[in-house]
């Protein structure tokens, strides 16, 4: 079980694609290996930005994905020919869905095939299992030709022993340019998904922040708070005050420390990650902000304001996410999506217009807004097997194989991996909305087969509004100084000291433990990792610094 | 026997309800909460007011579960009839250590495996080398004795009284006819039993699927069922515009374990038949 | 990760009744020579070769369990090398640098092991105290009822628990148990008020084994309602008969039934002292912290799986197994002592 992808990194109810599962990741170290910084030496790619679309609304903000709230009526074509050679692709893949149908019953993967000029053969692992399913393929000896990389121990050490292929030499500078679709990728992705100044693979898009929090207007209004809250004290009253309605089962908050923690952690001003002042790192969690964001939850736990199993709840996210629908919870940090795509919470919000309205967590002391972790814009490297990349002629294959699955929203490529091939599940005429055939479904035929290069969009009505939430949380953000680096140190030592902080601040929150075991925590902190990783990052910041 | 006094039945039959109601209700709960729309919330005690059968509907949609059905079924009676096979014999074999030499070391042998063992990936590449990848006989063959279900039958053999197999040897039988004439038919209790365990094995086992099944379409319903809503992860909420309503995760959880469980629950009735009582009773006699 | 064997995907007895109890044969006619099994010069070859000649058939029983093992158990063992190596599945058992015994030192090394250990074995103890008469104590109650009817019927429910998987059993244990649940809101009506028996880090070790009984119970008492059955309906006539009342029949015929099953699995069960469940500790850690719920396994998955790190998950195989089996020939030799017959 990869424990780090069923605690806070899903908190978000799964969207289609790219937008499926993670919130931006704030405060965990991102990578494995040994401590260097991966962008060293790093030759860049060119960038092209995606190509015009008819209607694309497109925020100044970088990071913020572009909105397009209907399809244009004119498809642009980015692939002259099919990419394959006829040959066998393989693919390892993560999975949060039932596997789809089998090739002679699914008309799409029939015509992907086509399409394509593959035999495309997927080999997929749910969420949970990854970790023992990448090593058994890695110790198997066979890797698939494209691996789907999650930031686990596993596939660090695998990138680190070289079983992925160094795509720079093919990539780098103008070279990319024979491959349109890949050069769509940002320059800050590129330095998130390379190892030791190598390009190891190619970006899971996601945005720079992926979720967005909302709360019961309706509630809030009942208990005569018209507006959001200002700062924290009334972030405080308004969520207790959910828990006192006398409707049972009713919580304002429900999972610690969970969304409530980040709420928390935003207003307090939190660093993300690391402070880096001086060339010396601090830890966020060594921080003064972070022990008044400690206390802060105590007294939300003290005042009532959580379910009270809210420590059970963070670590049953389904239970948790159907608290949404169901109206016992008053506050929500799912994907933006999710809002604005049929399906439940979307559902919901039909329902009762009044019910969740988006609100940003203001400074604490109502001084602006929250500060937030911004993504590194990659959710997994996409990376190309050694063995793979040994034949040329094969590699520049699977390169055009990827380039065709990165297509931009608004070409003919894009939208056959989100539609299929025209008549078989949707019907467009005229440059209209897509229409539904009776008796198929795409999703479950379709969506685990294409999840992967797929560029992150808001195409959905309403997506005007959701760029705007969407901006201020970018607005005010910072990445992590330590971002793109790797240590050893941390991969070993991370899961160990997650468990530690689920033994002192879980339970300092819940009352078990008082609040001044948060210095027994730190220190146990820094002698079980903690300072080797602060040693490796502040060495490869040194480095970086000299680079430049 | 004499009737108990009334005390002790009233006392007896408190104590049956009080286990029955522990036992029923989370089933109980399980089944209301897999049919609870996403409005509602199922508090103990409640009957949600309005039902909805679209967890099941957003299961079944894949289209992939009755295939799954089918290759858990076909594992599963295969591999406990070949396992019940192999583990009686074994465990015949090793009921004279003292007779029969080298006996008595491959039951060490055996107790030794109970004790040790390789882990995934050693595992997984024996299961390789034998070219078994992707193939059905890798989630039957590495499981086929269970050490434990060997030593339980070798421990139900031993208790047949030695009279019977004396006898039955005196009179010219060979060993063959010894087990087959005489230890299986007063043994039909533990194997009643350990045909239950191997086939509930057989049944749950999504583990081995998951590691040496490549094909998704070879995949045994547990494993299909664990990729829906594992460990609280998120399912896709997007819905088709096809399908009916929408449903919330945990609705879907509850339905995956009436879908996983029912199968195998129909089974153990059977296995009681052979819980008949004094199966040894006369057997002595004559 | 489970124990190896739960990869075999059997129908694996819980910890509650863990293994079997070997007897030995009871009439066989006393042998002059010492016991099959040890190296001995030409006399035990010999004895071979005439009991291949003798009993064939007890050999062809024995040779295909026998090739079983050896294949899918022992030739795998090889792999535990990984204990002595810095191992990365990429690079293999031959690209994999080798570190010694220096595994082993950092599992002990760590800080949290001790913790793990003491969890360990104190609800390894309970399980062992309460756990396991459980199924016993179940199966002889219901074997008292005398209508068959209500018997199988109750038989069947019992055993229900046993085959939801613990994401479920703990949700479920939350909806009464937990901090909102049916408890907590019962005792609030009297004026108790913050039950919460799911995040009480000191009741932890108690609600452990109250859920392993609830989940197995009923399971477990499958192998003694079969053992039940195997006795003879003349003893129990004739204890009626010498007026022994219902207890007493218990306790001298029923009992004494039960009793070789019983030390098979008690001797077992104490081989496998140091694996009291995972998942079922990992899911509530959050809830509890590691303090009362680290054990052995656990600790083992924060640095093995998840942290990269097979050589240390193979090194805690490696010792546990040694401790099994000093256990098991210990008890197995104390079984002897007292009169029962052992495990081998």
């Amino acid at each position: 079980m990869s424990h780090r992808f069923t605690r806070r990194s899903l908190m978000a109810a799964g969207g289609i694609a790219p937008l499926a599962a993670l919130a931006a990741c704030s405060g965990e170290s991102p990578g494995a290996g040994v401590a260097i910084d991966n962008a060293t030496g790093l030759e860049l790619p060119n960038h092209t930005p995606p190509p015009e679309v008819e209607g694309a609304i497109i925020s100044d903000v970088e990071g913020v994905p572009p909105g397009y709230e209907k399809l244009p009526a004119e498809l642009i074509r980015t692939v002259e020919a099919p990419p394959g050679d006829g040959s066998v692709v393989t693919e390892f893949k993560i999975t949060w869905d039932a596997p789809a149908p089998p090739l002679e019953e699914n008309v799409f993967w029939q015509s992907y095939n086509e399409k394509l000029n593959v035999d495309y053969q997927p080999q997929i692992a749910p969420a949970a299992n990854y970790d023992e399913r990448l090593a058994t393929l890695l110790a198997g000896g066979d890797l698939p030709d494209i691996v789907q990389l999650l930031d686990t121990a596993q596939s660090a050490r695998a990138i680190r022993d070289g079983a992925f292929a160094d795509l720079s030499p093919l990539l780098a500078g103008s070279a990319i340019d024979e491959w349109p679709n890949l050069a769509n990728i940002r320059e800050d992705q590129w330095r998130y998904v390379a190892y030791d100044g190598k390009i190891v693979g190619f970006p899971i898009d996601l945005p720079a922040y992926n979720n967005e929090f909302r709360y019961r207007q309706d509630w809030a209004e009942e208990n005569g708070y018209p507006d959001p809250p200002a700062d924290a004290e009334e972030f405080k009253e308004l969520f207790s005050s959910f828990s006192k309605m006398g409707v049972d089962g009713r919580y304002g908050l429900a999972d610690a420390p969970g969304t409530a923690m980040i709420a928390a952690n935003a207003m307090f001003h939190v660093p993300i990650g690391w402070r880096y002042e001086n060339g010396s790192l601090t830890y966020h969690q060594e921080t003064e902000e972070f022990a008044e964001a400690v206390r802060f939850m105590t007294e939300l736990w003290k005042e009532g304001a959580f379910h009270p199993d809210a420590l059970a709840l963070d670590a049953n996210i389904g239970q948790t996410l159907s608290m949404i629908p169901a109206g016992t919870v008053g506050i929500s940090w799912i994907a933006t999506a999710n809002w604005y795509n049929p399906g439940v919470y979307y559902d919901a919000l039909q329902e009762a217009p009044d019910s969740w309205a988006a609100f940003v967590p203001p400074h604490h002391e109502g001084d602006g807004t929250g500060l937030f972790g911004r993504s590194t814009g990659v959710f997994a490297r996409v990376g190309i097997s050694s063995q793979a990349a040994e034949d040329e002629e094969r590699l520049k294959m699977l390169l055009d194989y990827c380039n065709y699955l990165r297509a931009p929203f608004g070409s003919e490529e894009h939208y056959f991996l989100h539609h299929g091939a025209e008549g078989d599940y949707f019907t467009r005429s005229g440059g209209g909305d897509p229409q539904p055939v009776e008796g198929t479904s795409f999703q479950p035929e379709a969506a685990q087969l294409t999840y992967g290069l797929a560029p992150v969009v808001y195409d959905f009505p309403g997506a005007a509004d959701a760029i705007e939430i969407n901006e201020q949380y970018v607005n005010n953000s910072e990445m992590d100084p330590c971002a793109g680096l790797f240590s050893d140190a941390a991969t070993r030592a991370q899961p160990q000291l997650d468990e530690l902080f689920e033994s002192y601040i879980n339970q300092i929150i819940v009352g078990n433990r008082p609040l001044t075991d948060l210095d027994v925590y730190l220190e146990q902190w820094r002698s079980r990792g903690g300072d080797d990783m602060r040693t490796e990052f502040e060495e490869a910041l040194k480095a970086r610094e000299n680079e430049e | 026997m004499e009737k108990p006094s009334a005390l002790v039945r009233i006392a007896k039959v408190v104590a049956i309800a009080i286990i029955v109601t522990l036992m029923l209700y989370p089933f109980a709960y399980v089944i209301l909460a897999s049919l609870t729309p996403p409005g509602e919330t199922l508090r103990f005690g409640l009957i949600p007011s309005d039902w909805t059968l679209d967890a099941y509907r957003s299961v079944l949609a894949g289209r992939i579960i009755p295939r799954a059905l089918m290759v858990s079924v076909g594992i599963t009676v295969v591999g406990t009839v070949l396992s019940v096979g192999f583990t009686t014999m074994l465990a015949f074999g090793l009921t004279r250590t003292k007779d029969i030499p080298g006996s008595k070391g491959v039951l060490y042998v055996v107790l030794f495996t109970m004790l040790f063992g390789a882990g995934l990936i050693p595992n997984f590449i024996l299961v390789k080398e034998l070219g078994l990848l992707n193939s059905y006989w890798s989630l039957i063959l590495p499981g086929l004795i269970s050490a434990f279900n060997m030593l339980v039958v070798r421990n139900f053999f031993m208790q047949i009284p030695a009279e019977l197999t004396d006898s039955a040897r005196i009179d010219g039988a060979s060993d063959r006819q010894v087990f087959v004439r005489i230890m299986l038919p007063l043994s039909k209790a533990v194997i009643a039993v350990i045909a239950l365990f191997y086939a509930v094995g057989y049944w749950n086992a999504f583990f081995n699927a998951l590691i040496y099944i490549q094909d998704t379409s070879k995949w045994p319903i547990q494993l299909v069922l664990n990729t829906y809503a594992v460990q609280g992860s998120p399912i896709s909420s997007i819905e088709n515009p096809n399908a009916a309503g929408s449903v919330t995760p945990h609705a879907i959880q509850m339905a995956i374990v009436v879908l996983a469980t029912l199968p195998i629950l129909c089974v153990y009735p059977f296995a009681q038949r052979f819980f008949t009582k004094g199966v040894l009773t006369g057997a002595i006699k004559g | 990760m489970s124990e190896p064997s739960s990869l075999q995907g059997q129908a694996h007895a819980e910890p509650a009744e863990a293994r079997a109890v070997l007897g030995q044969d009871p009439a066989t006619p006393p042998v002059p020579s010492a016991e099959a099994g040890a190296k001995q010069p030409a006399p035990f070859l010999r004895r071979l070769a005439n009991a291949i000649h003798h009993h064939p058939w007890m050999y062809a029983f024995i040779l295909p369990g026998l090739a079983f093992f050896v294949l899918f158990h022992y030739v795998p063992l090889l792999g535990n090398v990984i204990a002595f190596q810095d191992y990365s599945p990429y690079l293999g058992v031959i690209g994999s640098r080798w570190v010694g015994l220096q595994n082993f030192a950092a599992i002990f090394r760590d800080p949290e092991i001790i913790n793990a250990i003491t969890n360990t074995l104190i609800i390894s103890f309970l399980q062992l105290v309460f756990a396991f008469p459980a199924p016993i104590a179940l199966a002889i109650f219901l074997n008292s009822l005398l209508s068959e009817r209500i018997k199988r019927w109750i038989q069947t429910v019992v055993y229900l628990p046993h085959f939801l998987s613990w994401v479920i059993v703990i949700a479920l244990w939350q909806q009464v148990l937990g901090g909102a649940g049916s408890l907590a809101n019962g005792l609030s009506l009297l004026g108790i008020e913050n039950v919460n028996l799911m995040s009480d880090p000191s009741f932890f070790k108690v609600l452990v084994v109250l859920q392993v009984i609830w989940k197995d119970v009923g399971w477990g008492t499958i192998i003694f309602f079969a053992a039940i059955s195997t006795i003879s309906a003349e003893l129990y006539e004739s204890a009626a008969v010498d007026g022994a009342g219902s207890w007493r029949r218990i306790w001298h015929v029923t009992l004494p039934g039960l009793l070789p099953v019983t030390v098979m699995l008690l001797i077992l069960q104490l081989g496998n002292v140091l694996t009291v469940g995972f998942e079922q500790l990992l899911l509530q850690q959050p809830a509890v912290g590691a303090g009362a719920a680290q054990v052995i396994d656990t600790f083992v998955y924060y640095r093995g799986i998840a942290g990269g790190d097979w050589g240390v998950s193979t090194a805690v195989g490696l010792i546990k197994g040694v401790v099994g089996t000093v256990l098991v020939l210990g008890a197995n030799r104390l079984a002897k002592r007292l009169g029962t017959d052992g495990l081998f």
